[in-house]
Parts: C-alpha cells; sequence; structure tokens
C-alpha cells in the first residue's frame, strides 16, 4: 500500500506550504456545514477515482 | 564524591524520589545524561496557534525543524509527538542504550526528565486491586499519590463517571476546558450515558499534571494555568504542563542537592559499607565512581534492568518484561462534521473513556479521546493515498471532526515477553522479546470490538484501526519484579524495593511490578518512587 501514498517530496511541499503564513487560508478547516462537507468528501472521492491513475503513474515515475 | 542516597535517573520518578529524600534531609545525588534544549521552546512566541499560523514567519522553526530536522518530522507517523522541540528526548539512545529486539521496539531517553519530557500527563491513579496485583501497598499508596499531587499539581474531575481514575484529593484543581469537539462527544456521552453505561462503558475528563488554576507556590516557581493556546506539543508555555526537569530545577537550590550531568550509570557494586557506582562521562568518554550509602535505580525499567544484569553479571538469563498493548482508533465525530471549532483550547487528551468488557473480569481497558489539529495537516495527507490536493481537501473538511482515540489494554506476565542481557565485543548489549499468546491477542480483539461498538454509539464513526509495534505505548515494567515463593527470575526485590542481593540497592520504579493495568502508570511511578525513597531514607535512619 506504501506506493499508494504521497512521495517523501510531495509531503515536504506540502508541509513548506502549510507552514508559510501567506498561504494560512489554503489549510484552514472549511466548514462550512455538514451537507457542504458531504458534497465535498464526495467530490473528492469521484475526483480521485479520476485523477488517480495519472498520480500513481507519476509517482512511480519519480520513485524510479 | 560520597553521598547518602545516589539516585540513577531524571525521569518522573528519579525527580519524585529525590525529592522526598531532599525533604527528609539525606544528602542526595542524581546521576544522569540530561540531554536538554530549551532553545527552541524558548523561541516559540507568546501566541495561540492559530495566530502563529496567520503571521509567524518563522513559524517553520518549530513545527518543521531545521533544515535536518525537516525530513525527519515530515516521515515520522501520526502519534509521534516528538516535534523538532522535543527532539532532544530521543538524542543519542541508539548510541548509549540501545535495545536489539525484532518484536519490541521501545521509546527511551537521555533527556533531562526523561521520557516525562513528553509526557502526555495523564494522572489516572491505580483501582486498589490493580495496586495489590501490581506487588505494591494498596493502603500506604493514598498519602504518596497525594504528596506527588501537591508537588506537580493536578487537574481532574471527581464528579464524572470515572472518578476511579482521578485522585480525590484537595489538591486536585478544576477539570480543563474541553474543546469544541471533545464537548460534543462528551454530550453525546450524557444523553446515551444509561446504554453505554450498561455495556461497562465510562467517560469523563481526563486527570492530568496540568494547572488549570492560580496557586501561589507554583507561580513561585514559574508556573501558571494553561493558556489554551494549542501549542502544547511544542512548547510549554507557562510551565501548565509539568515536567520532572521543573523538581530538579528546584532542588538544585538546596545545599544537600547535586544533580550530575551527562552521567551514563554503567554498574554498581555493593560492599559492606554501601554501594559503589561506575559511570561513564557521556562528553569525553572518561569513566569515574561515585560512593553512596543507598542507591536508587530509577532508570526507566529497560534501562534500570540493564544497569542490574551487567552489575550482576547475569548474561543470557530473562527476565520478564510488562508493556500495555496499544492502538488507535481515529474516528469522525459526525455532529462536529462541517462545523466551526474554536481556536481555545489545549492540545493533549480531553476525555478518557474507562471501558471494563465482562470478558476482563473487572480489569478496565482505557480508552483517551483527543481532536487533531496542531499537528498539521500534511502528516494526515502522508496517510491517504489520494492525490496531495484532494487529500488536503478531505483532510481540511474532516479536521474539526476528526478525533482520536488511544486505546491501552491491561498487560499480564508471560515467558513470551522478557529482556535479557548479552555479552558483546563492547559493552552488553539488551535483547528483548514480546509476543502476546493466542489467549491475550483474543482479548485484544474484544476489547476492540467493544469499544468500537461504544465509539460508534458516541457518533463517532472510526475509518481505521491501527496496531502500533509492540513497545511504542511507552509504559513498561516488571523487569525486576518483586518476588513471590515462585521465584520466577533471576533478579528480584523485596516489597519495600530493595534489590534482593544487594541490600543498599533500591528498585524504585516500575521494575518492581507484577502487573501493568492499562492506565497511564506514570502517576503511579512518581508515587511509588517516593515510597521507595522513604523506605531508603528510614533505613538510613535506623542505622540499617
Amino acid at each position: 500500500m506504501r506506493f499508494l501514498l504521497p512521495t517523501a517530496g510531495e509531503v515536504r511541499d506540502l508541509a513548506a506550504r502549510e507552514t508559510d503564513p501567506l498561504q494560512y487560508e489554503r489549510f484552514r478547516p472549511i466548514a462550512k456545514g455538514p451537507l457542504v462537507a458531504v458534497s465535498l468528501l464526495a467530490f473528492a472521492g469521484i475526483a480521485a477515482t479520476v485523477a488517480f491513475p495519472f498520480v500513481l503513474l507519476r509517482r512511480a515515475i519519480r520513485r524510479g | 564524591m560520597a553521598c547518602d542516597l545516589l539516585v540513577i535517573g531524571s525521569g518522573p520518578c528519579g525527580a519524585q524520589a529525590a525529592k522526598e529524600a531532599v525533604e527528609a534531609g539525606l544528602g542526595v545525588v542524581v546521576l544522569d545524561v540530561g540531554f536538554d534544549d530549551e532553545r527552541l521552546e524558548a523561541s516559540v512566541p507568546y501566541a495561540p496557534f492559530s495566530d502563529l499560523r496567520r503571521t509567524d514567519a518563522g513559524q517553520r522553526r518549530y513545527f518543521l525543524g531545521s533544515e535536518g530536522d525537516t525530513e525527519r518530522t515530515v516521515n515520522d507517523r501520526i502519534g509521534a509527538h516528538f516535534t523538532p522541540p522535543r527532539s532532544y528526548i530521543k538524542r543519542e539512545v541508539e548510541r548509549w542504550i540501545p535495545v536489539r529486539s525484532d518484536t519490541f521496539f521501545p521509546e527511551l531517553s537521555l533527556a533531562l526528565g526523561g521520557l516525562g519530557a513528553g509526557w502526555g500527563s495523564g494522572t489516572a491513579i491505580f483501582e486498589p486491586f490493580e495496586l495489590r496485583r501490581a506487588g505494591l501497598p494498596a493502603d500506604a499508596m493514598g498519602s504518596f499519590y497525594d504528596a506527588v499531587a501537591e508537588d506537580v499539581g493536578i487537574s481532574g474531575a471527581i464528579e464524572d463517571d470515572t472518578a476511579a481514575l482521578t485522585l480525590p484529593s484537595a489538591h486536585v484543581q478544576r477539570a480543563a476546558e474541553l474543546d469544541t469537539n471533545c464537548d460534543s462527544i462528551f454530550r453525546a456521552y450524557a444523553r446515551r450515558r444509561a446504554s453505554l453505561n450498561a455495556r461497562g462503558f465510562l467517560a469523563g475528563r481526563v486527570s492530568m499534571a496540568m494547572i488549570t488554576e492560580e496557586r501561589e507556590r507554583l507561580r513561585a516557581l514559574g508556573r501558571g494555568p494553561n493558556p489554551y493556546f494549542d501549542m502544547d506539543f511544542y512548547t510549554n508555555f507557562d510551565r501548565s504542563i509539568y515536567r520532572p526537569k521543573f523538581t530538579i530545577e528546584e532542588l538544585a537550590s538546596r545545599p544537600n542537592f547535586t544533580y550530575v550531568r551527562n552521567a551514563l550509570a554503567e554498574t554498581f557494586e555493593q560492599t559492606p559499607d554501601g554501594v559503589v557506582v561506575k559511570y561513564r562521562n557521556v562528553a569525553d568518554g572518561t569513566c569515574a565512581t561515585i560512593v553512596a550509602r543507598k542507591l536508587l535505580l530509577a532508570a526507566n525499567p529497560l534501562n534500570t534492568a540493564r544497569i542490574a544484569l551487567r552489575s550482576r553479571g547475569i548474561f543470557g538469563a530473562k527476565q520478564p518484561l510488562l508493556c500495555n498493548p496499544y492502538h488507535y482508533v481515529p474516528a469522525i465525530n459526525l455532529r462536529m462534521l462541517g462545523r466551526e471549532a474554536a481556536d481555545r483550547r489545549h492540545s493533549m487528551g480531553q476525555i478518557v473513556a474507562l471501558y471494563k468488557p465482562r470478558h476482563r473480569g473487572g480489569e478496565s481497558v482505557l480508552g483517551a479521546f483527543c481532536s487533531y489539529r496542531s499537528l498539521l495537516h500534511f502528516r494526515l495527507v502522508r496517510e491517504m493515498p489520494l492525490p496531495v490536493s484532494l487529500g488536503l481537501l478531505v483532510s481540511r473538511v474532516l479536521q474539526n471532526s476528526l478525533t482520536v482515540v488511544g486505546i491501552h489494554h491491561p498487560e499480564h506476565r508471560s515467558e513470551r515477553k522478557w529482556v535479557s542481557l548479552a555479552e558483546g565485543g563492547g559493552a552488553p548489549v539488551l535483547e528483548a522479546g514480546y509476543e502476546l499468546s493466542d489467549a491475550e491477542r483474543s482479548d485484544v480483539r474484544e476489547d476492540m470490538r467493544g469499544m468500537l461498538r461504544c465509539l460508534r454509539e458516541l457518533g463517532c464513526i472510526p475509518f481505521s484501526v491501527l496496531q502500533t509495534p509492540p513497545g511504542s505505548s511507552i509504559h513498561y515494567a516488571g523487569t525486576i519484579p518483586f518476588a513471590t515463593a515462585a521465584a520466577d527470575a533471576p533478579l528480584a526485590c523485596e516489597p519495600d524495593g530493595r534489590l534482593i542481593g544487594s541490600p543498599d540497592v533500591y528498585v524504585a520504579d516500575s521494575s518492581s511490578w507484577r502487573y501493568l493495568p492499562a492506565k497511564g502508570p506514570t502517576f503511579t511511578i512518581m508515587a511509588n518512587g517516593r515510597r521507595v525513597a522513604r523506605n531508603a531514607a528510614r533505613a538510613l535512619a535506623a542505622g540499617r
């Protein structure tokens, strides 16, 4: 399962962006009610299904 | 150098034992490696987590660490709370006190305050039957618990259903405020209380070594109430959470106390007049000795066993080992999904669940509820098999409702859990083995089944159950147990803590316990440290 997870480089980049105060708003919790939350989770699920083969391929290439 | 009482280790046990002995008027020396690094912790601006995240351009320094630390920080597993300001806690452990094992992976420390420097601060007390099963005197422990509570400052709620975990004492301050997420879980518990109680599930606010009220005595030591800034994994604002090094610092001003830093105790030798302890200076590699009338071993059960076995020349023989099996369960609190949460909170455990399943026959399983916030999103996204941008979206949606429940199970002795000292080319190496029996695995599975059912009834939907490797609960005991008629370990100690065969050496930490309940042991370790120190002081006063 490890090969499905983000690469160390992706995590490092995310951690760097998360600790940049100029990007604070992009990392705030989304709290716009349960309906919005469920909709966003459903969207993320569908988007992941479509996008993941490409992401997986890119991760495989990056990991060599 | 010579002294009345030599204490090895500055952790929760060593610090409290030293304080008891200093107050009894003994000349006390604490021998300790004592790595410390307050620079990073002290550099964190005094402000709430959300303000720092929004405004501090230097936040990367303490959230991720320096260039070298960043790699480790982003690779650490979730639940690892050794954040960059606390990374010194694990410094040079592999070099000086390695443990060789394929089945047991303990956390050890050479820091000032030992593992207590990163302690979650839970102060659950053991019930009388648990104390007796461990071999501790149930009727005598109350006064030692009380002395520790007065010294370290604890908070809790004796009116909650989990009152059995909280010391009934005038020294206990009001319970810490719950954060928005755990407050909603606690309200759900109140509504479903009858049904959950019928299953053996009780919940209450956590009893902790965290100050929630002003106290003159504690303020004089630079300590005040927690400001609810949610920065407790990175720093200790107002010193609200007790750390053993506060006690060492306090004792340093007493004329009858000496702290010897950089000193790794290696062996002791019993002589007609007391004990000679040999130690290595980890800064320059030189060796030296100290003579003491009495010696207290308080170095953590693994290191205490290492020192005692080496001193007595016992190689290859197995000593028992206790360590609570531990799971953690990330769950979504449905009542908080998509809801706002207040910034004002502390970062430690919020609610404790005391679960007494029927198959355990009166024993408890313990769950600690935490909300997930100040450990940042990237640690969660790292665990999601999703593109990073979608992982971040999911993490942001779930964050205010994300609840992590750490679950500890009771631990019993068995031949499959052991430590042993092996002769090596250089210094002897401690080896360990740990395996649960089929019956123990079955009990743990049953615990989890029942606990997960109760979580679902609370509206917390678990989405994973993570079983951590043996040793990661950081609750260790039993390596030099109280002796019984069965004489079932090469090294054992008397009920007063004296090591059999070495009359001036006392085992003060949890090495002596024959049983480890699911409750965090640190408060009881501190109380027992005081008890054993008092026994040593009495023996000295009686000229023994």
